[in-house]
This record gives C-alpha cells, structure tokens and sequence, in this order.
C-alpha cells in the first residue's frame, strides 16, 4: 500500500528524475570544469560560440527525437548522408547567388523529405528493423552523391547563408550568433507542436501503442513514414545551414552526425521505445557533447584520446541514468 | 508404396525449409552466386576460391559473433573497433621471436574489452547495447589511435605466408579457419547455454521467470562472441599485414548486415546462425559482383548500399504475408 508521503519529497524526487534537469546539469558541471581547466571557457562569448557549433547537432538531434518517440525502435542512422546531402545541395544551387537561397532552402527540404520517405516506407510498410534500414539507405543515398559529384566539389554558398550560418547579433560586447536565436525558436515551436497540438499527441500515442493509435483511427504507418521524411528534411537543412558555417563543402561533413544525434536523444531522457520524451532533452544532450568536444579540442589532445575519453564519459553517464529497471 | 511415403517426406522437408527465417537470404544468395559465376570466368577455380576466401572468412566469422549477441537480445557495435584495436595492439609490438605470445596477449585483450566489458555493461548493468557498445567502441578505436596513430607496425612473415598458403593439398588455410570456426560453433550450439541464449532474446522476463540468470547468458554471449572476433581480427591482420586503425571499421555495419539479411530479427531470439553466414557471403559474393562489373569505382557505394537495401525487401515479403495471413485468421 501505498502510504502518505511528504509531497515536497515526491517533488524532489520527481526533479532528480527528470532527465532533461539532469542533462542540463550535466552541461553547467562540464562549463564550471572548462572554467577550471581553460579559464575564460565559461565567457558569455565563448558559451555562444559552443552554442552556435552545437545548434547543427541539435536540428539533425530533432529529427532524431521524432523518429525515436515515434516508437517501434524508432532510428534515423541516414541522418548524416542527408547532412551531406543539404551540404551539396545548397553549394550547388546556390553558387555564390543571395537570390538562389530560397530556391536552395525548398529544394534541400523537399529534397530530405522523399529521400526520408523510403525510410519511413521499408520501416512501416515492410516492417524493416529502422536501425537497419536508415544504415543501409543512408549508404545509398552517400553512394549517390559521390556518383554525383565524382571527387570535385562544385559551387559556394552565398553572403545571406553564411550570415544565417555564421554571423551573430552584436550587443555592446556581447555576440549572438544568429543561429541560437533561430534555435530557440526552433525549441518554442517544437514545444507548442509536441505538447499543445493534434500532431504531437498523435506522435506519442503511436510511439506509446501502435495497435491502440490504430483503434483510435490513426493512420499509424502513414504517420510513421511522414515521420521519417520530416526527420530527412531537418537533417538536409542543417547541412545547408552548415555550408554557412563552414563555408566550404565536403563531403564527409555529415557522417560526425549520425551517432551524436542519437546520444543527444539518450542523454535528454528520450525513451528508446517510444512514446516518450521531448525536445529539450536532445537540446541538452546536443550541447553536452558539443562543450565536452570543445574542452577535449582546448586540451590540445590527440584524435585518439579524444575519442577515449569521448568514449568513458558516455560509459559513466550511460551508467549513471539510462540503465532499464533493475531486477 | 515407400517411394510414396519417401517422396512425401521430402516435400514436407523442403516445405519446412522454405519457412525458415534463413531461407530468402539462401535463395539470394544462390541467385548471386550464379551472376557471379556468369561475369567472372574463373570463379569456380581452385584460385579464386581461395582468394575470395582469404576476405570471406573474417566477414562470415564476425557475421557469427554479431549472430549470438543479437540473438541473445543485445547488439554490438563496437566489433570493428575491437578488430581494430587487436590489428594495431599485434602489429605495433609483433617482432619475428615474439609472435606468437603476442596473438595470445591480443585474444586476452579482446575477450576482455570486447567480451567480458561489454558483457556485463549490458548484461549484469542493463545498460541499452546500442549505445553502450557506441561508447565501447569510441574507447577501443581511440586506444587504437593512441598505439598507432598512422598506418605501420609489423607482422612476420610467416603470418600472412600462411593465411595465403594452402594445405592437405588444395585446401586453403583461409577455408580451413573458416571451418574450424564453424566447428566451435557447432559444439557450442549443443549447449544448454546456447538454448538459453534463444530464451533470453526472445522473451526475458520469461526465462527469468523460469529460472535462468539473464544476465549471465548475455555475458556469455558477448564472450563467446568475443572468441569469434578474435579469430576474425587475425585473419584481418593475417590478410592486411600490417597496422591500422581503419582497418576493422566496415566490419561492424557489415556484420549487423549480414545477419539482418540472414533473416535473424534484431529483437533477438530468432533466426539461425547458418542464416548469418548466408548474410556474410552475400554481402561478399556482391562485391565481387560490383567489382567484375566493372562499374565505375564512384558507383560502387551507391550499388552496395542499393543491394542492400534490396536485400532487406525481399527479406521482409515473406514475414509480411504471413503476417497478413494471422491477420485474417483473427
């Protein structure tokens, strides 16, 4: 039986317990250590400009987040060739012209959208395992733009991309680069959408239960596909806004994408069978990976100790709070 | 009258076989193994026989491992980052009077990191496989940078001499680990443990219900699996002769490949280990294929990862008609 309990204390357990708290936490603990080791890490400036890197993971770690509370194991492992692909797309068509970026815009999210479908189709039509299936088009849709592009890359973006991509919002001394306050509408309007609107209730309640969505009369796989070209048509923006950042084109830009989106999901608290979570999560988890890559880089190590201590942190994190319900 | 009888037994044989998860990846592979002998001239010579063996063999081995662990319910994608690091660990310290102790030191190494880690981080931990196994194999792949940050090292030459090399005659080296592999297996699968193994997958609430300690059978998947992947990495290291960090990286989303093809659900608990090693010689079978061709090397990705794909679909029309079938049944 369930006895009285101090409601204060339910509440400070329920506060421990909520991941995304947690993640936000874990990411003001890896400033406070930054500040320790390199000061001045913590600089308004600099949190900004770790921000700005981590705005890229954090749109392709959106699309991750839908595909995964959508349920049935739910994985977008393409996410770094449509990356790639917004990458190309966008130098192509753009090629140094202001008035090609809208064009470019549409075409790298219509571009994103059928190239995710065939995801969403082997998923929900032929019931392939996601994780699978995302690898292998993923694969195709590389093969294609190498085929395409053939060793050379060609084309540029345009001064309006890179000041999307790159440039920031001056006050007084203080920079805001302008893709944080584009990420924090982004983060407004995904709230609204998961939590206020028809599509987000339909999303959780087929990530929840499938057959129960489909007795409430929820198109189920219909919804699901949608969900994986939405998930290629964020990715293919962020390659876009990308090329703005960056500036020039290659080709394995996206490929440092597909598995930091997916721990950005486990670390915000997003339940890997679906159903579950929200978009804020990822966000934290985006810019935990982000700051503790930034803190390696200022270490000046090597690739390979990055990699290893890349590599324990999750092991401790992952140990700490995504373990499944002991026995 | 006994003909009859006969003559019916087998068509209920071959009936049952054709229900068998395994079965679309036997009929690809076949068909392959047709469209290769028709562009290669010489594919069913004795030469070309070992040569597509020297490179069969580790895929079908890693195919194995990666066939246990996901059909124990777990995944392990930190397999090509454990060859890697076994490939940089043995060339870095390998001299011609130490070889040997070194490969002992290298299967101790892998059955720890890639077997008893992993193992009980998913196992006895509960940590989520995926992504543990992610981590283990950003922590594998950077030790392996640190030993060996640029290609080099040094095997002996005896090594990769008798990986080429062939025996009793005709038979290749390469085929003859290859069958030992299968071998251990086949042992191991008369198991009690390895019965366990489908429990665990398929339902574990259930077995642990029944009495059998879950996170112990993982463990000995991973371990056992982990036998696999040592074998494998030294046939790498026997093939490549040399170190580097790059070298077992195709090896991970090629092993989850070939068992996905094989017809093994990643859920866990379904499937054959034959049907693994079905997968792992299709996905071989279809770069020679690629390769006689002669497509243009830009292609070659795009034809992969496009066959792959096809695989998959075909894979997935039987599962999809039965299910419809229960569907109208209910």
């Amino acid at each position: 039986m369930a006895s009285v309990q101090d409601p204060n204390r339910n509440r400070m357990k329920r506060f421990i317990n909520n991941k995304v708290i947690m993640a936000f936490i874990l990411v003001v603990v890896l400033f406070v250590m930054g500040q320790i080791i390199v000061p001045g890490f913590s600089r308004f400036n600099h949190i900004m400009s770790v921000l700005q890197a981590a705005f890229f993971l954090g749109l392709v770690g959106l699309g991750q987040t839908i595909v995964v509370i959508s349920g049935k194991e739910g994985l977008d492992m393409s996410v770094g060739a449509n990356v790639t692909l917004g990458v190309v797309l966008g130098a192509a068509i753009i090629n140094g012209e202001n008035a090609r970026l809208l064009p470019a815009v549409l075409a790298s999210l219509g571009g994103g959208f059928s190239l995710g479908l065939v995801n969403g189709l082997g998923v929900s039509l032929l019931n392939i395992a996601p994780l699978i299936m995302t690898l292998a088009w993923g694969i195709v849709i590389e093969g294609l733009l190498l085929f395409v592009i053939k060793g050379h890359m060609f084309g540029t973006g345009c001064p309006a991309l890179e000041l999307l991509g790159h440039g920031s919002l001056r006050l007084g001394s203080l920079k805001v680069p302008s893709v944080v306050l584009i990420w924090i509408l982004v983060i407004i309007l995904m709230w609204y959408i998961l939590n206020k609107t028809k599509p987000g209730h339909v999303l959780f309640a087929i990530g929840e239960n499938d057959k129960a969505a489909r007795l409430l009369g929820i198109r189920v796989k219909f919804v699901r596909t949608v969900v994986y070209g939405i998930s290629g048509s964020l990715s293919c923006l962020s390659g876009l806004l990308l090329l703005g950042f960056v500036g020039s084109a290659h080709l394995n830009l996206g490929a440092r994408y597909v598995l930091p989106s997916v721990v950005a999901v486990i670390i915000g608290g997003i339940r890997f069978g679906g159903g579950a979570g929200n978009y804020l999560g990822a966000v934290a988890g985006a810019i935990f990976l982000t700051t503790l890559q930034s803190i390696l880089v200022t270490l000046e190590l090597s690739e390979g100790g990055r990699k290893l201590i890349t590599g324990i942190v999750l092991i401790i994190l992952l140990l700490a709070y995504t373990r499944r319900q002991s026995r | 009258m006994s003909d009859k009888k006969n003559n019916r037994r087998f068509v209920a044989t071959v009936a049952a076989l054709t229900k068998k998860p395994s079965f679309p990846a036997f009929l690809i592979l076949i068909l392959l193994i047709i469209i290769n002998a028709a562009i290669q001239p010489n594919f069913f010579t004795m030469r070309s026989f070992r040569s597509n063996f020297m490179t069969f063999t580790p895929l079908i081995l890693v195919a194995i491992a990666q066939g246990i662990i996901i059909l124990s319910g777990s995944l392990d994608l930190s397999l090509g980052s454990a060859i890697s690091l076994f490939n940089c660990f043995t060339a870095f310290y390998m001299t011609d009077e130490n070889g040997l102790f070194i490969i002992v030191v290298g299967f101790v190494l892998t059955v720890i990191a890639s077997g008893f880690i992993n193992g009980i981080c998913i196992g006895r931990l509960r940590m989520p496989a995926l992504i543990t196994t992610f981590a283990t194999s950003a922590i594998y792949l950077g030790i392996a940078m640190i030993i060996l940050p640029v290609a080099g090292g040094y095997v002996p030459r005896s090594f990769y001499t008798f990986y080429k090399g062939t025996a009793l005659g005709a038979v290749p080296n390469s085929f003859s680990i290859l069958i030992a592999g299968i071998l251990i297996w086949w042992i191991f699968s008369r198991t009690r443990a390895y019965r366990y193994i489908y429990a665990v997958g398929s339902n574990e609430d259930g077995a642990f219900a029944s009495g059998i300690s879950t996170w112990r059978i993982r463990l000995t998947a991973h371990m056992f699996a982990s036998l696999f992947i040592f074998i494998a990495g030294l046939c790498v290291l026997m093939m490549t002769a040399t170190g580097e960090y790059r070298t077992g990286q195709s090896y991970t989303l090629n092993s989850v490949a070939a068992v996905v093809i094989g017809g093994i659900a990643l859920t866990g608990g379904r499937g054959s280990i034959a049907g693994a090693m079905f997968g792992a010689l299709i996905l071989g079978i279809l770069n020679n294929i690629i390769f006689f061709s002669g497509a243009s090397s830009y292609l070659q990705i795009f034809f992969k990862g496009a066959i792959i794909v096809l695989a998959l679909c075909i894979g997935a029309i039987p599962v999809l008609i039965r299910s419809k079938k229960r569907l109208v049944g209910v």
